[in-house]
């Protein structure tokens, strides 16, 4: 019988193709079998650092177990870029947040990474309160944060109508900005790729071995041999640690938290990031009423709420009710019920040690454990730069790649653009006149980039491009889009996934069923 | 491109976009121009493969494809143009529209007149807030409908339906069709969301189960939809503990309501009713803003298609007179709902010509008199939010009112039907 190879899949002529569908990055099954660096865990931490090496010469390659990047925690990250006054001075988190910040702006420019600076306000409710945020103000500025000002609620609700009128002042943070979380993970990703870092999606680690040059790491889809490994794997880090004997530090999911996203016609009434206390004795505990960069408004309340399991993102109702309730607090004259988008859970990973985690393992010279609890996205340049040291450190010869390309432009999206850019557009290619998604406005053109740069299922497409992240929550588009990954990758509508494998959208062709019951 | 010398511009081709332009056209606009967004006229009736529309209009079983068809033929026929594959991206007040075309790129027309006919769309899991988890199996009832009747697909074969709304047991009985297993439809309240018709033939003539004030309270599976749990629900609507029961199916579709499309009325600064979803309009269905009308699901949603087409002729007609400057300020009395009316359409009207109202009701009620102020009155059996009353009244009867304010009401008359 013959094999088809057709650019994305294998399958047998005549042979039902959802018994054998396999992804696009599973037909080069690791080639390549050894590596200088391998990083474990395309988060914002393990992009982050594969960019950041990317600038040397040496091999570099990163496995995933998930299909795509920022998978983890990274896509439930709310996107502040935190200014650091939330951090107490001399912690590793804080001098990240601090370093990250220097280059921030160069970063931001090279990626084409979505960011707003749009401020933060504190709210402080009572005295108590009051004495929290002069105390924020204190250490923030301690840490070198600028522009640090208590506001009177006259001045605060001046800045921000919405805002309760019963606070009693407000520390403003202008430094605070948002960037767009995925959007972040995706800009260090495609750009470690182009600088020639091998990426491998679906590839689980599951034992490392220890070899006389290194490590030998086995994935489900083969070994890889490798000098040095980097141990970024988030919720997971405590785990890939203990396959090497490790077991300096250990990661608790039992913090789960809860986020409603709002519809964009909400986003345009608050203008600064919200934030409420909710704990007065922990300055990076707060509740939070923010614009997105997408300018939809999100909702979000800490609620100590333990996971059932490491993989454990359902929604509760409890949490969701008092997300809703905090945010009233917040900005009381906003109803949101009827605007309601979404909501999403996701685990924030904390460590035992309460900072963050960026060191050589003491078992084995040569393992480097990357563990960020938050404010993980703000620190991402400088825990890139930290671990190139530390790998520096451990003997890896450092020469600079003298074809590095240091830019990389984002996906161009229609609903940023002008009359005369869309135009333009449409006359080099006309898919970026049609409309897929009618509620962010996404085109056919803008789908078939983020096809081209890697996404390979409807979430893949949707954290791309935004087509299914509006108010109709794809209801309209879904069909179409998965017409558009079907057609580009070669593959039939019943071999899409939602979120990879295990998670097709359709399952049986129509009368299907019937035969089969006949 | 620029489109010049437009006299009525109609923002959609579905059944109500259909309806307005070839109203305006045939009351002698001249240039009429529909922007559609989808490559073909039609809108969600290409997937309504069933039948039951046109029993009113065309006083004919149609299927929605056959129904289409007949406006889209009348369309071609009269020479109204049309834009496919074009979405309008921005609407100005002063009536300025900005559309993106596939074939054009960036279009802008300043119409005369404009008619938003827009429609509407499902609610979607996240606006309820369902709790569990977030699999792929999890579908609106219309999107469905689209992978089952037109892309031949069909999402599982093991479905609970959420909610009874008319797409949602249409869906039930096409999912039978294709041999399916429709394990439960789910409905909160007491009684179905949608038309009786459609629960007798979708549901009871397939032995469909129903349980009525349930709901779903957890959806179980990592990556596909493993299971529901649904629960009995009280008086408040709040499940009753006790009353968990879990369901094993790989497909949840939802049938939970539908949402008149308003961003671009929004963005035109057009007043929108929170009751309806839609534009506040008067008895020409002219939106706050002049010069920009409104008809069909956009203003508020119907029960079957052939009133969107008559609520949109209404619209185009009115289009057309005003492009002709033929708008008069006319002395206006405001519809107010009273009890137990949810709203109604529309929600101004003026008193020298006959008008058809259209209302809903808040909850199911039976034996009960509805009243609009003191010119009229009429018994009902039974009242429930899935099926709208159609009020005509004359203009002599509109004479009569008094005051600036007319308010439609639902009396309970148990037991003095002749009260």
């Amino acid at each position: 019988m013959p094999w088809i190879l057709s650019g994305a899949t294998t399958y047998l002529i005549g042979s039902e193709p959802k018994l054998s569908w396999r992804y696009f990055h599973s037909i080069n099954d690791l080639m390549i079998h050894k590596t200088d660096v391998l990083i474990v865990g395309a988060g914002i931490a393990g992009t982050s650092i594969a960019r950041e090496l990317s600038k040397y010469d040496m091999k570099v390659a990163l496995v995933e177990k998930e299909p795509d990047v920022g998978w983890g925690q990274s896509k439930a990250s709310f996107g502040i870029c935190h200014p650091g006054a939330r951090w107490p001075n001399g912690t590793l988190a804080q001098r990240m947040i601090y370093e990250s910040h220097q280059v921030w702006d160069q970063i931001i420019d090279e990626l084409g990474i979505e960011f707003l600076r749009i401020g933060e306000l504190a709210l402080a409710f009572n005295q108590e309160e009051v004495q929290h945020i002069q105390a924020l103000k204190s250490q923030g500025e301690k840490n070198g944060v600028q522009g640090l000002e208590i506001l009177s609620t006259q001045e605060t609700l001046q800045l921000e109508p919405y805002v309760n009128p019963k606070i009693k002042a407000a520390l403003y943070m202008p430094k605070a900005g948002i960037f767009s979380p995925f959007g972040l993970v995706l800009a260090f990703y495609e750009n470690a790729k182009a600088n020639g870092v091998d990426i491998y999606f679906e590839t689980k680690v599951t034992e490392i071995c220890l070899d006389q040059m290194g490590f030998i790491v086995k994935t489900n889809r083969g070994d890889i041999r490798t000098k040095y490994v980097v141990n970024a794997a988030g919720l997971f880090s405590q785990v890939i640690a203990q396959m090497i004997g490790d077991n300096s530090f250990s990661i608790s999911y039992d913090t789960k938290s809860t986020c409603i996203i709002l519809d964009k016609y909400l986003g345009e009434k608050v203008k600064h990031i919200i934030t409420g206390i909710a704990d007065i004795k922990i300055y990076h505990r707060f509740k939070t009423v923010m614009p997105t960069f997408h300018q939809n408004l999100l909702i979000y309340t800490p609620i100590p709420e333990p996971s059932k399991s490491i993989e454990d993102r359902s929604v509760e109702k409890r949490a969701f009710d008092l997300t809703l309730q905090d945010a009233k607090l917040l900005v009381p004259d906003i109803d949101f019920k009827p605007h309601i988008i979404t909501a999403f859970s996701g685990i924030t990973a904390r460590n035992n040690r309460g900072d963050f985690i960026i060191e050589m393992s003491n078992n084995h010279p040569g393992f480097i454990n990357v563990a960020l609890p938050p404010p993980g996205v703000t620190c991402a340049p400088a825990v890139g730069k930290k671990v190139v040291e530390i790998l520096k450190n451990a003997g890896l010869p450092l020469i600079k790649k003298s074809k590095f390309n240091p830019n990389r432009k984002a996906i161009k999206r229609i609903i940023h653009s002008s009359m005369g850019e869309i135009q333009e557009l449409v006359n080099q290619d006309n898919r970026y006149g049609h409309v897929i998604c009618r509620c962010e406005t996404v085109t056919e053109g803008e789908i078939v980039e983020a096809i081209r740069r890697g996404a390979s299922t409807l979430d893949g497409v949707k954290f791309r491009t935004r087509a299914g992240m509006g108010r109709c929550q794809g209801g309209f588009c879904t069909p179409r889009v998965v017409k558009i990954l079907a057609r580009e990758r070669g593959l039939s509508e019943g071999e899409i996934t939602k979120k990879g494998s295990g998670s097709r959208l359709l399952l049986y062709r129509s009368k299907e069923l019937l035969e089969v019951k006949n | 491109m620029k489109l010049k010398d437009i006299d009525v511009a109609v923002i959609g081709a579905g059944p109500a976009g259909m309806a307005a332009a070839v109203r305006a056209k045939e009351e002698g606009a001249e240039q009429v121009l529909i922007l559609e967004r989808q490559e073909q006229m039609g809108g969600l009736l290409h997937q309504c493969v069933h039948n039951g529309f046109g029993l009113f209009y065309f006083g004919q079983d149609l299927t929605g494809p056959q129904y289409a068809h007949r406006f889209a033929e009348k369309v071609r026929d009269l020479g109204i143009r049309v834009l496919l594959r074009t979405m309008v991206t921005q609407l100005s007040s002063d009536r300025q529209i900005t559309a993106l075309s596939k074939s054009e790129g960036v279009i802008n027309v300043k119409p005369k007149s404009i008619v938003l006919a827009m429609g509407c769309r499902e609610r979607s899991r996240g606006q309820l807030g369902i709790p569990g988890s977030r699999p792929a199996g999890i579908f609106t009832a219309g999107t469905a409908q689209r992978f089952v009747n037109v892309e031949g697909w069909i999402p599982g074969r093991r479905i609970v339906i959420l909610g009874s709304g008319d797409i949602g047991m249409i869906m039930a009985r096409r999912l039978m069709l294709e041999g399916a297993e429709v394990m439960a439809v789910v409905e909160i309240l007491p009684y179905i969301g949608g038309l009786t018709r459609n629960e007798v033939q979708c549901l009871h003539d397939f032995g469909i189960p129903l349980f009525l004030e349930h709901t779903v309270t957890e959806i179980h599976g990592g990556q596909r939809l493993e299971a529901v749990t649904i629960e009995k629900v009280g008086r408040d609507r709040e499940p009753m503990s006790g009353t968990k029961r879990v369901i094993e199916c790989d497909t949840l579709l939802l049938s939970v309501g539908l949402i008149p499309e308003n961003e671009l009325s929004r963005m035109a600064g057009v007043v929108i009713d929170p009751l309806t979803g839609g534009p506040v309009v008067d008895q020409w269905r002219e939106t706050s803003v002049p010069g920009i009308f409104a008809g069909g699901n956009v203003v508020h949603v119907h029960d079957v298609v052939d009133e969107v087409s008559r609520e949109a002729e209404i619209a185009g007609g009115s289009a057309v007179r005003f492009a002709r400057g033929g708008a008069v300020e006319e002395e206006r009395k405001i519809l107010k709902p009273g009890r137990n009316i949810r709203y109604v359409v529309p929600q101004s009207i003026t008193t020298r010509h006959d008008v058809t109202l259209y209302a809903r009701v808040r909850e199911m009620e039976e034996d009960v008199r509805l009243r609009v102020g003191d010119i009229f009155s009429k018994y009902f059996r039974v009242v429930k939010p899935g099926e709208m009353i159609k009020i005509d009244l004359t203009h002599s009867q509109l004479g009569l009112l008094k005051g600036d304010f007319v308010e439609l009401s639902i009396e309970d008359i148990k037991g003095r039907r002749n009260g």
